[in-house]
């Protein structure tokens, strides 16, 4: 098997030295987690791994795929340079026919044989990318790998990584890669990724590959709409959720334990809450595992702060709302919703349990009284606001992650403007008609089926995903990377 | 077994879209309703070898996984049921209509020299009116209403259709939550429902069933007039109160203009003159009254039943172009999962080039207790092996001086500070340097960032450069908190990677020649009391002097 590709394939080497981040780029590019072998250790790619990003042209044509091959990095170049030198016999012979001999030559299977490789995938591909840790200085060893790369006879687009780094010497990296003429310098970060530096990265290298234009730019173009796609069905998701949570009410009878039964909803509230979380990582094709770390909020895909835990409220900024002031500490508010309202809703009479119901022990004796004419439980507004803040907080993290990153998600508990608007407003008025209908429940009962085939259910949510689509994108706005070009 | 179906002819394109369409949306609810996908590998990689986008590859897997043939099943017993009660809608519509009629003229007395004309007009406007007026309440609410149905349940209410053919569709839906239990038929019946709300196409589907009946309807009507028209003989009058006979003269020509051309007759301005009521006498003759026959029956047909029937027509055709043009929403979760398997963004293509030697040959890891037992408390292993009595030589390699400069050294020793070095050439200038020295240095160091990877190059250096010094080398393993800091993880993957990182280096520094006791770990970075200690502890005392 080699290199070669299908014909009229646009085949991507990447290329550096050891530990640069090329296979993380990889990962990033191809959005899989499972690419290729990632370690902090010298030499942890030993061979060339390749990668198919499939193209379709506007009219739904498959276009010319780009394949990306992964190689081993560059360990020895000063070393490798004067070999090429000692080669080199004729001062005319150009330099790709040197490194062609050297190819064949036994060190290339000795002593080079991680160089040879990677640059075998050079001399078979249209394009090297150099992929550079700009937080490393600027040593005579990139030098001499820049040299060797320029010799090989094809377009070669650097690329530093690590540019969100506050070590990065991007200025520094820019003026030697100019010294070198290599002006078409994409930047990147594999850990923290940003929607524009990947289309940068391609237009680069459109600059220097033209007759590759319609592959890339469809490439370019189905980035940015896969994008859209993703926020927009991670919109979904999560309308789904609110809607499931907003609309649920759970029936006490008489007699019946109301501790058990707001037991009951919390636990149901939360494990539907959990399912949101693990296909929202499912659909941005992270692992479930891959959070399995101590750290805040996220558990093994677990929250670690509970839902109904009133210190989540203040991690994420959620003010309670004045409706739930009834009683001091006591998030237990009565509800009262007059029968006539549109839509010909049944008088209801519920009490909402709130975030603080740990709190119950301390009232207990009041709020069982309360409870005695009262027969429906349903979620109150502020963990409704919390649950919102949340997801929309997960959200953002995952957008942000790139599929090279080995940190644990770490989220900025309401950081954007429209998080906290969702924080402290009350809540948009599609989300307050979808309590009227415990019909729209999945905790209710109501099969999928049913939730799925109801028109004005269907027509909620999707009002529900543009507001959180919304937010999501404002947030983006606000995230480009520093100094970008 | 995979359906691989024939392209589909122009003719039957629609029709097969609808289903496959309809086939996709259902295996997408049955599948949200189970909560998990259907795995069907060759499904899916006959949707992949299909190519196009998504939406393609999405029908075509549904249309190949063992469960569309139950889906096709219960889409034909909804077609079934749709085309049952259409054609009762369309029977009732007929006889209906021919009820009316007959009531409505019925009340026309015959028989030899009937006294009493029939009021044309009223007739007539009873005959068209309703028609006419529900004709312009759905043209109204074709241009006025919203193009989509969402919104609005599809079982009667405004999907601009009109209540007629809402209620043929209540009627199917009723019927089919009565025979298509099963949860995948269930799924195939919302499905429809789905993708009818979904597009302009319910709403053409709707009009188009209004029409039919009003179709029916009025053909039922028209047929019944010309029966009777046929067996009794009617007089027709008209009598005004308020307008005039010009008004009506007019009115009569303007409406007779279009049967014209079909070749209906119609009466002339004498005769409708002559058929006022107040005029009209036994002498009105049977060719006036077969003139207004032969408009009334040309009116029906030209204003009833023919716009009807091409409605019909145009709504069907209609219908069909907006399947053709319906997208699937691929943002729908339930689509939106199969993308990856469906069209993945990258595919890996494999190991090209494969490693021979195996990772033997890479730096084996150390295992966490030799790492442990290297990385002491002070990360020293024991004094540093020195030769002479010189000052010590100490240079940055790929790297740069501490910020505050080489750290104070403890009594008795000197540092002579030979720069940074980094390839062959500041090799020669430091060996110039040190030749030059006035005393010999007793022991070079090497200060290493541990934020480099000790690689293959790296290594050769340090070979390279011991062979060269003349004096012993020893490894300073510097910015240790540095690189914690830098690497991802928890505190216990953070200590395990820095001590890999230290063991690495421990590694190439022994391969190139280094002595143990001459590598060691202290961060330079870290305040000077501490590193001065350690650099005590490392240097101050001479350890046996080794030639």
């Amino acid at each position: 098997m080699s290199g070669r590709g299908a014909a009229g394939a646009l085949r991507v080497a990447v290329v550096g030295h050891t530990n640069t981040g090329k296979t993380s780029l990889l990962r990033t590019l191809t959005r899989d987690v499972s690419f290729g072998a990632i370690s902090d250790r010298p030499g942890t790619t030993r061979h060339v791994e390749g990668a198919v990003l499939s193209v379709r042209g506007p009219l739904g044509r498959e276009l010319a795929p780009v394949e990306l091959y992964d190689t081993p990095g560059l360990e020895d170049s000063p070393r490798l340079l004067e070999s090429l030198d000692r080669l080199r016999s004729d001062r005319r012979t150009p330099w790709v026919d040197v490194i062609r001999a050297f190819l064949e030559a036994d060190e290339a299977n000795t002593l080079f044989a991680q160089e040879a490789k990677a640059l075998r995938q050079v001399l078979l591909s249209d394009v090297a990318l150099y992929v550079i840790d700009a937080r490393d200085r600027v040593l005579g060893k990139h030098r001499d790998e820049l040299e060797i790369l320029s010799r090989c006879a094809r377009p070669v687009v650097p690329v530093l990584n690590f540019v969100a780094s506050p070590e990065a010497r991007t200025d520094a990296w820019r003026r030697q890669l100019t010294e070198v003429n290599m002006h078409a310098i994409a930047e990147f970060d594999t850990v923290v990724l940003n929607e524009f530096t990947e289309q940068r990265l391609f237009e680069k290298m459109l600059t220097l590959l033209d007759s590759f234009r319609p592959t890339l730019e469809a490439l370019i173009s189905e980035r940015k709409e896969e994008r859209q796609q993703l926020i927009r069905s991670a919109a979904e998701l999560l309308a789904d959720l609110l809607i499931d949570v907003a609309a649920y009410r759970l029936t006490v009878a008489e007699g019946d334990d109301p501790k058990r039964a707001a037991a009951k909803l919390q636990d149901s509230v939360r494990g539907r809450e959990q399912a949101c979380v693990g296909s929202l990582l499912t659909l941005f094709r992270f692992r479930a595992d891959d959070f399995e770390a101590d750290s805040l909020p996220l558990i093994g895909g677990h929250w670690g702060l509970d839902l109904f835990n009133p210190a989540s409220l203040r991690q994420f900024g959620v003010r309670v709302g004045g409706g739930a002031a009834a009683g001091g500490a006591a998030g237990l508010a009565i509800d009262m919703m007059t029968g006539g309202l549109s839509l010909g809703a049944a008088a209801v009479l519920g009490a909402t349990i709130g975030a603080v119901w740990s709190s119950f022990g301390t009232h207990g004796r009041r709020i069982a009284e309360r409870l005695m004419g009262i027969n429906e439980l349903r979620v109150e507004e502020t963990t409704l606001r919390l649950l919102a803040v949340r997801q929309i907080a997960l959200l953002d993290a995952l957008l942000r992650r790139g599929h090279a990153s080995q940190e644990k998600i770490r989220l900025a508990a309401a950081a954007g403007k429209q998080q906290k608007a969702w924080a402290s407003q009350p809540l948009p008025v599609v989300l307050e008609e979808c309590r009227l209908y415990p019909d729209w429940s999945r905790l209710g009962g109501t099969s999928a089926l049913d939730l799925e085939s109801d028109p004005r259910r269907l027509a909620a949510r999707d009002r529900l995903a543009d507001l959180i689509e919304a937010a999501v994108k404002a947030g983006d706005r606000l995230a480009d990377l520093p100094g970008a070009v | 077994m995979p359906d691989v179906e024939p392209p589909p002819t122009v003719a039957t394109a629609s029709r097969q879209d609808l289903a496959r369409l309809v086939l996709a949306e259902a295996v997408r609810l049955h599948e949200e309703n189970r909560g998990f996908l259907i795995e069907d590998r060759a499904a899916e990689a006959a949707a992949v070898a299909a190519g196009g986008d998504l939406q393609r590859r999405i029908i075509t897997r549904a249309g190949a996984l063992t469960v569309a043939a139950d889906v096709r099943d219960a889409l034909d017993r909804l077609r079934q049921l749709f085309a049952l009660s259409a054609a009762a809608g369309f029977l009732i519509a007929l006889a209906l209509g021919a009820g009316s009629a007959l009531a409505l003229m019925a009340s026309a007395p015959s028989g030899y020299g009937a006294a009493v004309p029939t009021n044309f007009f009223l007739l007539y406007g009873s005959l068209l009116g309703p028609h006419a007026l529900m004709l312009a309440a759905w043209l109204f609410a074709l241009l006025v209403l919203p193009n989509r149905g969402s919104g609005s349940s599809l079982g009667g209410s405004s999907l601009g259709g009109g209540s007629l053919g809402g209620g043929i569709l209540a009627l199917v839906r009723r019927l089919s939550r009565w025979t298509l239990k099963e949860p995948l038929e269930a799924a195939a019946a919302r499905a429809f429902a789905l993708v009818m709300t979904g597009s302009p196409a319910g709403r053409w589907l709707v009009s188009a069933l209004s029409h039919g009946l009003w179709f029916g309807y009025l053909a039922g009507g028209s047929a019944m007039v010309f029966l009777l028209l046929s067996t009794r003989q009617v007089s027709f009058a008209w009598e005004t109160t308020i307008l005039s006979a010009e008004d009506y003269i007019a009115l009569t020509r303007a409406l007779a203009t279009v049967p014209g051309w079909l070749g209906f007759a119609a009466p002339d301005a004498q005769q409708i003159a002559a058929s006022q009521i107040p005029l009209a006498t036994a002498a009105t003759s049977a060719a006036t009254d077969r003139a207004w026959a032969g408009l009334l029956l040309g009116s029906l047909v030209v204003y009833g039943v023919l716009p009807r029937l091409v409605l019909v027509l145009l709504c069907l055709g209609l219908g069909r172009r907006a399947i053709r043009r319906y997208r699937l929403d691929t943002s729908r979760p339930g689509f939106a999962r199969l993308q990856e398997r469906l069209a993945p963004l990258a595919q890996t293509t494999g190991i090209i080039d494969a490693d021979q030697e195996g990772p033997a040959a890479a730096a084996v890891p150390v295992s966490l207790g030799q790492a442990a037992e290297a990385d002491t408390a002070n990360g020293i292993p024991g004094p540093a092996q020195v030769v002479g009595d010189g000052p010590v030589a100490i240079l940055a390699f790929e790297s740069e001086r501490p910020k505050g400069g080489w750290p104070l050294l403890p009594e008795g020793l000197s540092w002579l500070d030979c720069g940074s070095i980094e390839d062959r050439a500041d090799r020669a200038r430091v060996r110039a340097r040190l030749g030059a020295a006035v005393r010999p240095p007793r022991l070079l160091v090497l200060a290493c960032s541990l934020l480099t990877a000790p690689d293959r190059g790296v290594g050769a250096f340090l070979a390279e450069f011991a062979g060269e010094a003349g004096v012993p080398l020893a490894l300073l393993l510097s910015q240790g908190e540095h690189y914690r800091a830098r690497t991802p993880g928890d505190e216990a993957a953070k200590a395990s990677a820095v001590g890999q990182r230290i063991a690495d280096w421990r590694q190439i520094g022994l391969a190139a020649g280094v002595p143990a006791a001459n590598i060691a770990a202290i961060d330079l970075d870290q305040p000077k009391a501490a590193t001065r200690q350690r650099l005590q502890d490392w240097l101050g005392r001479s350890g046996e002097a080794t030639r």
